[in-house]
């Protein structure tokens, strides 16, 4: 695979855009993070473990709820598939059995919209749930990648370059970044493309992985720096 | 079972499935077989059945198992969007009505219903299901919006597959009436007004649909189990779910798989790829059976 | 509506039918395997289909009765069922209208007391609209409530008659039920003891013409009861024959 081609925005084909993260910036949720792939960030805001209507209780586990909020107009459709995949991967993640008859809610609101909006939900829900400290199995981290019309992998797509992708893959992982804890491909494509595809994805989520565990870790240092300020 | 220690307390079959479904499972599993009599790569017996509502454009039954899903196509003149001005709209809606399920409750669409919808939108747009530039009947003026209303009738499991069945045999028998354009006064006129008087196909317009697309749906379980077209009981024990959509050339339009433990990566979905071949060329005889006689 | 020829001189009606003729009948029960009792009801181009679920828990504590089930019944209309598409929403007032008529009618035969604290759910769902839907809806409802099992005092059945120019007609179409002139009459009766448990007209009749236009319309339904029962008994021995196995 040739990965010389740069992109409008001066990347290589299987260059990931630059992250930021920051945890804990809203006061009233347990838990929260703002995820960003460069223009495209998503906020987070995880309640709970908390009361939940006895209709939604589960006596063995707690219930997860998704709430997925465009930037602009109405939420559709779109929002509810989202939805659906956000709350089937981490009911899978987190450990729901250790909190029975609770709520956890997970609020993601898109802050930026630039492409691969879908991976920044992932990665954010898995800042913001760390944050509020709901026990999980593994971390999730995700990214996407698109086909262009010539055959090329890119990966982490902007906007522009999914409009005019042949196809469009969203891949998430769990840590040990064997197979795929959720996946969504969509458009024309070979078993070979969504393979490649599938290892651009694995091999590049270690970075999402490696940035996650550096935000965390430099969050704690300044709590402990605090700390023992006091 | 002799040799367990007699008990006073029989538990039924019924009572342990409700009680352990995924040691129910097992035990069927273990012995290469499924609590309904099928083996693992078996779909459910799967029917197909063309234009049966006379007051849409288009329509198909589509039975799959204890599925049943009706499909019917209305249309409408709208006005394209600037950018797009030769295409037309096709408005793909599932509903899981109260009637399909104890489990679907009346009231706003549930979650995978609205997920489904979604998805079914995408394959037509993203997946070039149907070629929208042959809704326009005048550029920058007036296109058809579709309306694909796929109700289910009685909902057991893997919807993906039968709501899409449905959609494209629907979209395949769609006949539009010819719209014509009257330039001094920019209205529209349709002819015939009703699709029940549409027996005289002359003023009717035929819709080809370019990549009609199959799916196969896949149910994971423990111990690299993979069952085919899993029934609403099968897709709650699963660990993970898999959908593969294929076009007839065999290229893939769709991969989806969520659930709660990873995908035994590529060998998993490699599997599935291969079954939803045979599946696909299964359907294309069904379909064929189900075609009017010219 | 131009003033269409609803009847010819021949006294032959626009889709071929003579004045006093039903249009095709075809029932058939247990058609959804999801339900606990379920019928499909075509009459001409009218077609319903109808689920019973319950009696199971009420979905609502407001909804418990200590006494006696609690009926609920919810009509609704597939987007495509007419010529025109018409997204109709819940609250449509029609829709509501016709599950309120079906509800009145059939809490006067089912034996609710039997299922105390408990909610007996009625799904209707028109899938094509040719006229005549309450009559359609309430015989579809009789059949799934006894595929259901639910006990009942007796059967109901509905239909309609009406008159165009100076003869009564039985069971209109949509385009005879659309013409404002004719008077639309649905009459639903219990056919053993006669009883009649839902009356409804619309547009103006002769009060001397009523009790004419009653009595049409209870022999149609009479004659539907005939067609129902012989699916009944139908069904049951089937049912019968595959326990007896």
């Amino acid at each position: 695979m040739t990965t010389t081609s740069i992109r409008p925005d001066g990347r290589q084909a299987d260059q990931i855009r630059p992250l930021e993260i920051v945890q804990g910036l809203l006061h009233r949720p347990d838990g929260s993070a703002q995820f960003a792939l460069d223009k495209t960030s998503t906020l987070a805001a995880v309640y709970g473990p908390m009361e939940i209507k006895i209709r939604d209780e589960k006596v063995d586990r707690a219930t997860i709820e998704v709430n997925y909020k465009p930037l602009t107009g109405q939420s559709g459709v779109r929002d509810r598939w989202v939805e659906f995949n956000v709350r089937r991967t981490f009911e899978g993640v987190v450990l729901t059995a250790l909190h029975p008859n609770t709520l956890i809610r997970i609020e993601l609101q898109e802050s930026r919209v630039h492409g691969s909006e879908i991976s920044a939900a992932f990665n954010a829900a898995t800042m913001a749930l760390m944050d509020a400290g709901v026990p999980m199995r593994t971390i999730v981290g995700s990214v996407s990648c698109a086909i262009d019309d010539q055959g090329t992998l890119l990966l982490d797509p902007t906007e522009h370059e999914i409009e005019t992708a042949t196809s469009f893959h969203i891949f998430a992982f769990d840590s040990e970044m064997q197979g795929a804890l959720f996946n969504d491909s969509i458009g024309s494509f070979t078993p070979e493309q969504y393979n490649a595809c599938h290892e651009i994805c694995r091999k590049s989520v270690s970075k999402i992985f490696s940035f996650m565990r550096t935000a965390v870790e430099k969050k704690l240092l300044t709590q402990v720096q605090q700390l023992q300020k006091e | 079972m002799s040799s367990s220690a007699p008990s006073p307390f029989v538990l039924s079959a019924a009572a342990f499935e409700k009680i352990a479904p995924e040691e129910y499972y097992k035990r069927f599993t273990s012995q290469k077989i499924r609590p309904d009599a099928r083996r693992f790569p078996a779909f459910r017996q799967t029917s197909v059945q063309i234009n049966s509502i006379s007051t849409a454009y288009g329509s198909s039954v589509v039975r799959q198992g204890n599925n049943m899903v009706i499909c019917g196509i209305k249309g409408e003149v709208a006005e394209p969007k600037f950018a797009t001005p030769k295409q037309g709209y096709v408005v793909p809606n599932l509903e899981l009505s109260p009637i399909c399920s104890a489990d679907f409750a009346p009231g706003a669409p549930s979650e995978l219903a609205q997920t489904i919808s979604h998805r079914l939108d995408q394959l037509v747009r993203t997946g070039h299901l149907l070629d929208l530039e042959q809704l326009c009947i005048v550029e920058g003026a007036a296109v058809w919006t579709l309306y694909v209303d796929i109700t289910c009738l009685a909902f057991d499991g893997n919807i993906l597959d039968a709501a899409l069945l449905a959609l494209t045999t629907a979209l395949q028998n769609t006949k539009l009436p010819r719209a014509t354009f009257h330039e001094e006064t920019s209205l529209i006129t349709v002819e015939p007004t009703s699709p029940s008087t549409q027996s005289a196909d002359s003023a009717t317009v035929a819709l080809t649909v370019a990549r009609p697309l199959f799916a196969a749906s896949f149910a994971c379980l423990p111990d690299g189990v993979i069952l085919a077209d899993p029934n609403a009981t099968e897709e709650k024990v699963a660990e993970t779910l898999v959908s593969i959509v294929l076009d007839t050339s065999g290229q893939l339009a769709h991969v989806w798989s969520h659930g709660k433990t990873a995908v035994a990566n590529s060998p998993t979905i490699q599997a599935c790829i291969e079954q939803a071949r045979q599946r696909v060329s299964e359907l294309q005889n069904i379909i064929q059976l189900a075609a009017p006689k010219a | 509506m131009s003033r269409q020829e609803l009847l010819s001189p021949e006294g032959l009606r626009i889709d071929g039918r003579r004045a006093n003729e039903l249009r095709r009948t075809v029932c058939k029960q247990s058609v959804l395997t999801q339900a606990d009792g379920s019928a499909y009801y075509e009459q001409g181009n009218t077609k319903v289909l109808a689920a019973i679920y319950g009696p199971r828990e009420p979905r609502l504590r407001s909804n418990t009765l200590n006494d006696r089930a609690f009926v609920n019944v919810e009509f609704k209309v597939a987007p495509f069922s007419t010529n025109e598409r018409r997204k109709r929403s819940k609250g449509d007032r029609r829709i509501l209208e016709i599950a309120s008529a079906v509800r009145q009618t059939f809490e006067s035969v089912i034996v609710a007391t039997v299922y105390p604290r408990s909610q007996i759910d009625v799904f209707l769902h028109l899938l094509q609209d040719d006229g005549g839907n309450v009559q359609a809806c309430i015989n579809a409802t009789t059949l799934a409530l006894i595929d259901a099992g639910i006990p009942m005092t007796e059967y109901i059945c509905a239909c309609s008659a009406g008159y165009i120019d100076e003869t009564p007609v039985l069971d209109l179409n949509h385009t005879e039920e659309s013409s404002f002139e004719t008077p639309d009459l649905t009459i639903a009766v219990m056919p053993r003891s006669g009883k009649v448990t839902l009356l409804q007209m619309e547009s103006r009749l002769e009060i001397t013409r009523l009790e004419d236009t009653m009595l049409l319309a209870t022999e149609g339904c009479k004659q539907i009861q005939r067609i129902m029962d012989s699916v009944v008994r139908e069904n049951t021995r089937d049912l019968v024959e595959k326990y007896g196995q």
